[in-house]
């Protein structure tokens, strides 16, 4: 059994549902990742999913005046990075759309979904306790 | 990463708008207002230059898309110009790049209306 140097390892970050928050969570992924085996593509893929999942919370959760808090857990266990994002804002699975019509439609979100299935091996939804929780899991050793 | 956007004129009543940096939830309403406030009708084509931006999500193609649907409205062209390889990427899992004029550097872009000029002198419509 290879001895595996990858320890699993969690980081947390809360974010408010304001989109200059963006930058927060880009510096935030920049270094928790930043010590991993993993590709410039790796990054950037999980960047621009966390991107289009925190737009969705935002835009789809929140009322536009309440502030609203936004937790991001990213787990490492040696094999791939999960991402969890938690917030309290109404019941809001985005698995659930239909496909857009991207071009004619141009529906928020639905592009955003579509980016983040292409660009994640797993994704699952719950609602737990009045929170929405969203999972993503990304690979990085097969 | 901020967004910064120089917008210039083109021959042929066109604008050229220059992105650079990060095309995102937080500056797509940037661009957007940008747009709004400098491209009419009297805006024959839009030469979209992307050679220095990084980064782009869902909601700065949806600018971009809309702003092509404008354009089209009127006729006008519009034109996509040096697509770094992580953008690229976002435009082809939505599939996005069909209908699009996407051009790899300007000499193709020169090229392509060079062609397009010379169609119409012709009398090719």
């Amino acid at each position: 059994m290879e001895n595996n140097e990858n320890a699993t390892w969690s980081k947390h970050i809360q974010l408010s549902n304001r989109t200059s928050e963006c930058n927060r969570l880009f510096e935030f992924l920049a270094d928790s990742l930043e010590q991993l085996p993993v590709t410039k593509e790796f990054r950037h893929d999980l960047k621009l999913v966390s991107e289009e999942l925190l737009a969705n919370i935002i835009k789809h959760g929140y009322d536009s005046h309440a502030v609203g808090f936004i937790d991001i857990e990213l787990a490492v266990d040696g094999r791939s990075v999960r991402i969890t994002f938690t917030d309290s804002a109404g019941a809001f699975n985005p698995l659930e759309r239909a496909s857009p019509d991207v071009l004619n439609d141009l529906s928020e979100g639905g592009m955003g979904i579509l980016l983040v299935k292409s660009l994640t091996d797993e994704q699952h939804y719950k609602r737990d306790n009045n929170h929405n929780v969203f999972t993503v899991t990304k690979n990085y050793n097969k | 990463m901020p967004l910064t956007i120089e917008i210039h004129a083109e021959p042929n009543e066109g604008k050229r708008i220059s992105l650079a940096g990060s095309l995102d939830t937080d500056t797509a309403k940037q661009l957007q207002d940008k747009i709004d406030h400098e491209i009419d009708s009297t805006v024959h084509m839009i030469i979209m230059d992307l050679k220095r931006l990084e980064f782009l999500s869902s909601a700065g193609l949806r600018v971009i898309f809309k702003t092509k649907k404008y354009m089209d409205s009127h006729e006008g062209k519009f034109m996509l110009l040096n697509l770094q390889p992580q953008v690229r990427k976002v435009f082809d899992i939505i599939k996005a790049l069909d209908g699009m004029n996407v051009f790899k550097s300007q000499e193709e872009m020169d090229e392509y209306l060079t062609a397009m000029q010379n169609k119409v002198l012709d009398g090719d419509a």
